[in-house]
């Protein structure tokens, strides 16, 4: 029946829908008959890509294909499976889902004032048992009002949910749901999941209502008009928030033993019970271990040693599905994706690392306070779109290339480095517990050490190679910046008066380079030497020991990755271009990938592309002083940081408008810091280059 | 900002809690940024603020966790616990369930704290007069048992915020003066600093003249 309906309507009247309501409609036809069009296309393209590959939505949806969507709904209930693949039961499916949503509310609202028959024969307003209906009934309105009291101060920002009506639908939907899945309940954040649920739907049962207009007196498909019914909202979205609770009820559970009396009553006196975890904190530290660790130890390291668990900002992150982080728009984006990921749900944990990442410069220049800060107060001007790009490449590196601007530091030394890294895993155990070497492990590692040796005189090679090129263009650009007194006149006069040492942007950049592949050479070398040495060294006295633990403590501390200086200019630059933001940020990821790629070292036109220099503020723009000022703190700093392992000859030249006392500071804290692992360092590294 | 000390010389840790829908968060808000934050979203996990106040002439950074009033049986939330200098305790004059509950939140806050660890007791929108459910006096006098201060408060016109954190500094600064707190015991959630940056790397604290406005 619903195939016949399908079939006749829509598919074989396409000459019916295109031809009349041209003539009907007086307004402006052409625009009425493309949307109507477009709606109509959308809707048979939908159907006929799910008869074909219903992988193809799922891809589409990852694209960020249903941004535009009329039918973001139906793609969600097809993605998370709550309307299955064959289009022609979908009618009998909401048909059920919303006799059964009926069948819930007159099961779990029971009004002890007018349901007389059923009651129970000693049963009066003061019972305290479990099968009074006046007992029930209390409880019911206290829950009803905690729900209600996070109800009316959802997305406070945006006005659908200031509406009466949605207030309820979402007050009764969460109760219902709390009445259903009594080990659940109902827990703060949960109608923060339901609302973009309601957001969406509502959205497409506004669009067709507009098509049904536009479409007056046209069949329409009978399975269009049932599966997106606007007098089904609170079913429909009722059914939808369960599917996507049943995925992250990990994040909401907890085991301990008042979880039930807390269900009763949230705010119950007793029932202190603090011996159990929350689940949740348990994923945060897998994430922690297994994925941030993975793709960036250094700001893993930084936060450990801020002590930040990633509880403190991740419970938020992960139990509100990130709604709190980006406007309600881009969650959406997000949520197409997590969505078309899997059941189970495994994308959160590398976006959540991909916002890490993505703040990683603001992060590891900040103080604890300041850390959390940037944390509990996600930055508001960060793209969604790289943010999603760069997650799903961590998720599936084969399927996803990394995102050009994701990582605004290099990632060329990397390959060989984990080349070498992975075929001696035991030099990484070893580094866990320094002193305790294993005289059976030691032999088997010495045949991997040679491999990883050679791995690593390759690396050096290459490395050099790269930075002889560097070299030879860094003489001609500054002789030709010497002879034209260099033609940047335009970009100068603009310059901030406190960044005058940025003589040049393109200079900066290749000296930044340079001292990469120095730091790069010098921390694979540190830590082959230590290697060596932890080997031979059988029995370290307390002094070896010491000196060992701060050579492994400065090869950390090497690890450094590199953020481009493009983030020093961004502000001056950003004022100079306020005329063009607007135009820049609509291409938003497109325009974006394609400038940053003038930032990738590779290409020696580099060189002569310096009138495209203003166009790079495509770039994430610092959204207030603070982060203006932190972004040049931190291109200082990551100067000062080379000085003491290239001894100062050529940096310090260029770093003339950098305040002293910070230079003298730094570096003078830093060898007090390692006074061990100083000397060897400069020397290994300075005999080798 | 380079070689400046550290423009504070004290660290405090705080924490408040309290039931759901008390205000905690505006409690926060409205001391952090001296405004009232009308329909603020409900604190999922824990919120942090900062502010550097003046007792005795001596700078203090006062860092201070807003607990979700719904997370009281997490084990997470134990954690926040740990260190704090001062607890502010609040309920809704408005809503008697508020105050009832007070006693297990003061069980929780004793058993997780430390025993120099300075509670303060808010009674929280006392500009709602009319729909009032707790008197003063009978807050007072739970109070007065307990060991605790007290305040009526109103995050909404800001009456006694300001004074509710500050009477709370000034009791930890009297414990420190009097040798009641030790600054080098991690959980006594004081920490002390130094006029001079005793150590600045790339990894500790670095005195940053923002805090007081960028939260």
């Amino acid at each position: 029946m619903a195939r016949a309906g399908l079939d006749t309507t829509n598919l074989e009247s396409p000459g019916q829908l295109l031809t009349k309501p041209a003539e009907e409609e007086e307004g402006p036809p052409v625009k009425t008959l493309n949307s109507m069009e477009r709606y109509r296309n959308e809707w048979l393209n939908l159907l006929t890509s799910l008869q074909k590959n219903s992988d193809d939505i799922r891809e589409f949806s990852f694209d960020g294909g249903l941004q535009t969507s009329k039918f973001r709904s139906v793609y969600w209930s097809l993605l998370l499976r709550v309307l299955s693949e064959d289009s022609s039961t979908w009618r009998e499916q909401k048909k059920q889902q919303r006799q059964s949503y009926d069948i819930l509310r007159k099961e779990f609202v029971k009004n002890p004032h007018e349901n007389f028959k059923n009651h129970i024969q000693d049963d009066d307003p003061l019972s305290q048992s479990s099968k009074s209906v006046w007992n029930q009934y209390f409880s019911d309105q206290e829950l009803f009002g905690v729900i209600r009291q996070d109800v009316i101060r959802t997305f406070p920002g945006v006005d659908f949910f200031r509406k009466p009506a949605i207030q309820n639908i979402m007050s009764n939907i969460l109760f219902y749901y709390a009445r259903d899945h009594p080990y659940m309940c109902y827990r703060q954040g949960m109608h923060e999941i339901l609302a973009p649920v309601l957001f969406v739907l509502y959205g497409d049962h506004q669009s067709l209502l507009h098509y049904i207009e536009i479409a007056n007196n046209l069949d329409i498909d009978k399975t269009l008009l049932d599966v997106i019914n606007p007098s089904f909202l609170e079913a429909d979205a009722y059914f939808l928030f369960s599917r996507i609770m049943s995925c992250i009820e990990s994040y909401y559970r907890v085991c301990d033993d008042s979880k039930n009396s807390n269900c009763e009553s949230p705010n119950k006196e007793n029932g202190i019970a603090y011996t159990s975890e929350a689940e949740v904190v348990g994923q945060l530290n897998f994430i922690r271990d297994k994925i941030l660790a993975k793709e960036d130890l250094h700001l893993h390291n930084y936060l450990k040693k801020l002590d930040i668990p990633l509880h403190l900002f991740g419970i938020r992150w992960l139990r509100l599905l990130f709604g709190r982080e980006f406007a309600l728009l881009d969650l959406l984006i997000l949520w197409d994706a997590i969505f078309a990921d899997s059941d189970r749900f495994d994308l959160p944990n590398y976006i959540l690392v991909a916002m890490l990442i993505r703040i990683r410069h603001k992060l590891l220049l900040s103080d604890y306070t300041t850390c959390l800060t940037y944390l509990m107060r996600y930055p508001q001007n960060v793209d969604v779109n790289l943010i999603l790009r760069h997650a799903l490449h961590m998720k599936m590196p084969k399927k996803y290339d990394r995102p050009t601007n994701a990582f605004i530091y290099f990632t060329m030394p990397s390959a060989p480095r984990t080349q070498y890294m992975s075929s001696s895993p035991k030099s990484n155990a070893k580094r866990d517990i320094p002193s305790q070497e294993d005289p059976g492990r030691a032999t088997c590692c010495r045949s991997l050490e040679a491999n990883g040796i050679r791995a690593m005189e390759k690396e050096i090679t290459l490395m050099q190679t790269r930075n002889a090129v560097d070299d030879a263009l860094l003489a001609k650009f500054r002789s030709a910046s010497e002879e034209n007194g260099w033609a940047m006149d335009g970009y100068k006069s603009n310059v901030h008066k406190t960044e005058k040492y940025i003589e040049n942007l393109q200079l900066l950049r290749l000296e930044l380079k340079n001292a990469q592949t120095v730091v790069t050479v010098a921390r694979s070398k540190l830590e082959v030497y230590l290697h060596t040495l932890r080997q031979h060294v059988s029995q370290p006295t307390p002094p070896v020991c010491e000196a060992l633990d701060g050579i492994e403590e400065l090869c950390k501390f090497l690890d450094v990755t590199f953020i481009f200086p493009s983030l020093l200019v961004s502000g001056p630059i950003d004022q100079a271009l306020e005329a063009n933001e607007q135009q820049n940020f609509q291409g938003k990821t497109e325009l974006s990938n394609k400038h940053s790629r003038h930032f990738m070292p590779q290409s020696p036109d580099l060189l002569s592309t310096s009138s495209e220099i203003p166009r790079t503020t495509t770039y994430e723009r610092p959204d207030n002083g603070f982060m203006n000022e932190s972004s040049h703190i931190l291109g200082n700093i990551k100067e000062i940081e080379l000085i003491p392992i290239i001894s100062g000859e050529n940096l310090v030249d260029q770093l003339d408008g950098v305040p002293g006392d910070v230079i003298s500071n730094k570096t003078s804290v830093e060898k007090g810091r390692l006074p061990i692992a100083n000397p060897l360092c400069l020397e290994s590294y300075s005999k080798h280059l | 900002m380079s070689s400046a000390p550290y423009n504070y010389n004290y660290i405090f840790k705080y924490i408040i809690i309290g039931d759901m829908g008390v205000g905690k968060s505006c409690i926060l808000h409205q001391f952090t940024e001296k405004k009232f934050m009308a329909n603020c979203p409900h604190t999922i996990g824990v919120e942090f603020g900062t502010r550097i106040i003046e007792v005795d002439d001596k700078k203090i950074k006062l860092q201070i966790w807003d607990t979700a009033g719904q997370e009281r049986f997490r084990a997470v939330t134990r954690s926040y616990y740990r260190g704090a200098a001062g607890a502010l305790m609040v309920y809704d004059i408005t809503r008697r369930s508020t105050y009832n509950h007070l006693s297990s939140w003061l069980t929780d806050t004793r058993n997780l704290t430390n025993p120099n660890t300075v509670i303060f007791l808010i009674g929280n929108k006392s500009d709602l007069e009319s729909t009032r459910e707790v008197t003063y006096e009978e807050a007072e006098e739970f109070a007065k048992e307990n060991g605790l201060m007290f305040l009526e408060a109103s995050a909404m016109t800001g009456q006694n915020v300001e004074e509710a954190f500050l009477e709370t500094a000034r009791r930890i600064y009297q414990n420190i003066q009097e040798g009641r707190l030790d600054l080098n015991a991690s959980e006594s959630g004081v920490q002390h600093r130094p006029s001079q940056p005793g150590r600045t790397s790339l990894t500790n604290e670095v005195p940053n003249n923002k805090d007081q406005c960028s939260c």
